[in-house]
């Protein structure tokens, strides 16, 4: 072979010895490189993020090749290119003009698809390596460096090494992006379980909270209703053993009638709170003076108040409007429970009571109200829990203090049903102010005499009615009767409906009482009959159903006017209510039952018969209407004169404004007044004027209004002579 | 028995005798030491390349072909040593330099036509798979696949009788070529063609591949690359894309399958790509060369 002679050249020779000894020096490092891959793995794994990935493998790659700049383009999710590691920081821009020179080439795109390093040549005169970084689901970034000399042929296995290490970051950047999804997937999973846990955690603890608050609740409730129950059993018991002088007999029957009362009270609640919770509550819709509401209301609280020795006061702003629309029954009831709990709670002191106006607008009125006491205080902790059912602010409260724990859970109700909300101030030891706001609609003041004519009329005569009361229940029986028998009524009793049926087919009545639970027939079947019954025999006036139901709602009430019934009372039975709806059903035929009373009277001529015939002031009358508590009696009294006066001034001022009507009104608050503390010639009097101004007839009215304020004095004169002071 | 009558045919006597005849082309071994050599630079690969200009002309229609797809013109041999880069242009020249080795087979034994562009068709095949498989150095594929089958045509030159009754017993009894060389022989033109190559100092890379592409079983290091030789040999069988001394087309191995983690929809694509490829590279390897 003719190399044969060239080959044993000294220069060929040492030629070959040269390049045996640097091919041995590369691999030399080539393998120091691949050897000291156990530190590259280390930093490989401790890497966080791309960037540190692409660092260790900057380090690991100068190890191989002197490059004078050195880079890596991480490929992002559109596609693009982003140079995030460049080493040396300074060559960033070098690098990226030469990258964004080869993308518009091809040089680059080939480069991607090449998976092996493609060198080109720059303009400066240095060579540019690009090899992808990829794995083999997909493209994870380039590599780019800048190695000095323009034909520089990377020998062959440093080119391999390149890959290897290449390689080996690609797959190490597939494992971080892993590792992040599986990492993330992970504390997500983590919160969502942490955050679920600690969820049902405090479901847990809710549920335990409400379930212990219930078994508090019914051991205080069972307490509760034990305790007036011993003492109606107890009571009734001793008086049935006889031989007891009317005084015990009258202290017992009192004791009973206590207990029989707060009773009534927590059942009240109950049904209250179990009627709002079934969604079947529904407020009614009705003219009122917030004032007087609140003033009445309060009057009979004060009575409480008084007997512990707490002064209270009220003030109601004066932009609060004179009438409103609403159910002034449940912001009464509200007011009633905040401040008998005010009292309940303070030892000493005073509890005032402010009615102030939030807002007036588009008729709608909001008042709010506040409720202040200088109790025992409400810890912080517990001013949300208290108005949660079956809670008060300590469990030990119930023993001490008494109650269902149902109050403030009602009144929160029943604030949220009129579109307000309640809330409480408090400091332990000083007292706390309780909050409410409801909404109302203004409402027109002529509207409000019209419902106070149904009130006042409750105290007048009637004559003699006979009246059908069905009823299974005897004690309730027993009751009506006791309430109307008085009065002069004559009631007939049937024990159920059918029984009501035949009793009225058989007579004529004036009025039916009808219970609605009976047996046999109920009270809607017999009301149906008995007008089926009118319309076939073609009675001529229809006699008046009222209905006596436990069950308390206005679709109650709808109920019985569609069975044909007229009105509607509410069990217990209370004497008042009973009255009153009789007077409005049983007037005679002028339409009021003041009138049916004073009948024979109501002229100017008889009006000097009344000194004679009719008291001055009938104080046993007004003591039975205070449910025999003579210590009211001046009170009550008082009232009345406060009240009158600027009556009788306004009746001066209707006549001599020939204010027909003005003089019926004042007439009418002035009989309605009388009538309540039995100052019955007043009342008659003031009855005569106002239908006389009803008529439009004012010509005797100066007469009658002397004769007023003579009949005014000779009252005042009364009183004081009884020796009531006022 | 008619076969005792030749001379006792080992597979080292063959390659012994193989070695005189056909011989590795001398840009080679040049080439190879060059790309290794630290300080050799892209003017000193392609000068040697250039020396010869029908290989040159050859390497450069190769780079412009469908096969690489690239981006710019190569108009140069120096572009195409930086654009292909040098281990793969080394590849590319082995695969490009062949044809021209293995001359002078008696056309009544082997087509060489229909031989090569089997040859080719394997070649591209395998480099596509690899391709797809992100593997670098795509082109030492290309060379495996262009060398597999010379077991055939060192058997067919340096024994014709064998070779020939190999050929129409396989026509008479339908079975398949390379089981009647392990009977007959004792070895099969894979191990044969692997041996010759392993004598030629060709990369272990390319000769495990060519020794074990009907048993791929057997490979110890390259398992992937034998695998791909493997896959592209059947399926060029199983296209009719130019043909061997096999006719059958053989089993696939399953291993070798599972090995390459490949879904059979793959290879639709794998050959849609390939064949125009296939066509262009088996005329400009073709062109100008007596075979």
């Amino acid at each position: 072979m003719s190399d044969q002679n060239i080959s044993r050249s000294p220069e060929f020779l040492q030629e070959r010895i040269s390049y045996l000894e640097e091919s041995n020096l590369r691999f030399i490092s080539i393998f120091e490189m691949l050897a000291s891959s156990s530190e590259y793995q280390g930093d490989l794994s401790r890497a966080k993020d791309e960037e540190a990935i692409y660092r260790a493998t900057i380090c690991q790659l100068r190890r191989l090749f002197p490059f004078q700049s050195i880079g890596f383009l991480s490929c992002e999710s559109d596609g693009s290119f982003e140079l995030l590691a460049a080493d040396p920081a300074i060559a960033q821009d070098t690098l990226q003009s030469l990258i964004d020179t080869r993308m518009m080439d091809g040089t680059f795109a080939w480069a991607l698809n090449r998976n092996q390093a493609v060198l080109v040549p720059t303009e400066t005169g240095e060579t540019l390596i690009l090899q992808v970084v990829a794995t083999q689901s997909r493209v994870r970034g380039m590599f780019v460096a800048t190695l000095p000399g323009n034909s520089a042929a990377l020998d062959a296995p440093s080119l391999n090494a390149l890959t290897i290490v290449l390689h080996t970051c690609a797959y190490a950047l597939e494992s971080t992006v892993l590792y992040g999804m599986l990492h993330d997937h992970t504390q997500h999973l983590e919160e969502r379980v942490q955050l679920r846990t600690r969820d049902l955690e405090e479901a847990r603890l809710q549920a335990e909270a409400a379930s212990l608050a219930k078994s508090d609740f019914l051991a205080n409730m069972s307490h509760e209703i034990r305790t007036p129950m011993n003492g109606v059993i107890g009571m009734t018991e001793l008086m049935l053993q006889g031989g007891l002088t009317p005084q015990k007999e009258k202290q017992y029957l009192n004791a009973i009638k206590d207990s029989a009362d707060s009773l009534m009270l927590i059942i009240n609640d109950i049904l209250d709170f179990s009627k709002i919770e079934a969604g079947k509550f529904t407020l009614e819709n009705k003219p009122f003076c917030p004032r007087d509401a609140v003033k009445r209301c309060l009057g009979i609280l004060s009575v409480r108040a008084e007997e512990k020795g707490l002064q209270m006061f009220h003030q109601v702003d004066s932009a609060v409007p004179a009438c409103l629309v609403g159910d002034q029954g449940r912001l009464r009831q509200v007011l009633t429970n905040l401040v008998g709990n005010a009292i309940k709670f303070c030892q000493h002191g005073n509890i005032s009571v402010e009615v102030g106006l939030k807002s007036n607008n588009a008729d709608k009125v909001v008042l709010h109200i506040r409720v202040n006491d200088t109790g025992i205080g409400i810890p912080e902790e517990a001013c949300q829990r208290i108005f949660n059912q079956f809670e008060q602010a300590d469990s030990s409260t119930t023993r001490k203090f008494g109650g269902t724990g149902l109050g403030l859970a009602i009144c929160k109700k029943l604030v949220e049903l009129m579109d307000g909300e309640i809330w409480v101030e408090s400091q332990v030891g000083t007292g706390s102010c309780f909050h409410f706001t409801s909404q109302f609609l203004l409402g027109d003041e002529k509207l409000l005499i019209d419902e106070e004519a149904i009130t006042d009329s409750s105290s007048a005569r009637q004559t003699p009615l006979t009246i059908l009361l069905a009823e299974d229940v005897e004690i309730n029986r027993t009751l009506v009767q006791a309430i109307l028998e008085p009065h002069g009524h004559v009631v007939i009793c049937a024990e159920n409906g059918r029984k009501a049926l035949e009793a009225y087919t058989s007579r004529a009545f004036d009025v039916v009482l009808m219970d609605i639970q009976m047996p046999e027939m109920d009270g809607l079947q017999a009301s149906r009959a008995i007008r089926e019954f009118e319309r076939e025999y073609g009675r001529e006036v229809p006699a008046p159903i009222l209905a006596m139901t436990a069950f308390a709602g206005n679709e109650d009430r709808q109920v019985c006017i569609d069975a044909g019934m007229n009105d509607y009372l509410t069990k217990p039975i209370k004497p008042l209510q009973l009255v009153q709806l009789l007077n409005k059903y049983c007037a005679g035929p002028t339409g009021s039952a003041v009138e049916l009373t004073g009948g024979g009277l109501a002229t100017a001529a008889a009006a000097n018969e009344l000194n004679g015939a009719i008291a001055v002031f009938d104080q046993d009358d007004l003591l039975e209407r205070l449910g025999g508590r003579p210590e009211m009696i001046p009170r009550f009294v008082g009232l009345f004169c406060k009240g009158v006066l600027p009556q009788l001034e306004g009746l001066v001022t209707a006549l001599a404004a020939e204010d027909a009507d003005g003089v019926r009104r004042h007439a009418h608050a002035i009989k309605g007044a009388a009538a309540n503390i039995s100052a019955l010639r007043i009342q008659q009097l003031a009855a005569t004027m106002e239908t006389t101004a009803k008529e439009g007839d004012l010509t005797e009215v100066p007469q009658r209004l002397a004769m007023l304020h003579q009949e005014y004095r000779t009252f005042t004169e009364t009183i004081s002579a009884l020796g009531i002071a006022v | 028995m008619a076969l005792s009558n030749y001379p006792v045919t080992t597979l080292d006597r063959l390659v012994e005798e193989t070695g005189t005849v056909y011989s590795l082309p001398l840009f080679y071994e040049r080439l190879n030491e060059t790309i290794n050599h630290p300080r050799s630079s892209v003017d000193d690969i392609s000068k040697i390349i250039t020396e010869d200009q029908g290989l040159t002309a050859r390497l450069l229609r190769l780079s412009n072909s469908p096969m690489f797809g690239c981006y710019a013109k190569v108009d140069s041999i120096t572009k195409a040593v930086t654009i292909i880069g040098t281990q793969q242009l080394r590849d590319l020249a082995l695969a490009a330099s062949i044809m021209g080795v293995f001359k002078g087979i008696p056309e009544n034994l082997l087509n060489m036509t229909s031989f090569w562009r089997h040859c080719v068709a394997c070649g591209i095949i395998a480099r596509s798979l690899a391709i797809y498989l992100r593997e670098s150095n795509v082109e030492r594929m290309f060379v495996a696949g262009m060398l597999h089958d010379v077991g055939q045509i060192v058997l067919a030159a340096s024994r014709p009788e064998m070779s020939r009754e190999l050929l129409e017993t396989q026509q008479d009894n339908g079975r398949f070529y390379l089981e009647l060389e392990r009977e007959r022989l004792g070895f099969d033109h894979a191990e044969l063609g692997g041996a010759l190559l392993k004598k030629w100092k060709i990369p272990a890379s390319i000769v495990e591949p060519v020794a074990c592409h009907h048993t791929p079983g057997a490979a110890e290091q390259f398992h992937l690359e034998t695998a791909l030789i493997h896959l592209a040999d059947i399926m060029c069988e199983a296209m009719e894309m130019g043909q061997g001394a096999e006719r059958g087309v053989p089993p696939l191995d399953e291993r070798a399958w599972e090995r390459l983690g490949l879904s059979a929809h793959v290879l639709e694509t794998v050959l849609k790509q390939s064949e125009p490829q296939i066509s262009e590279t088996f005329s400009i390897l073709s062109g100008g060369m007596d075979v």
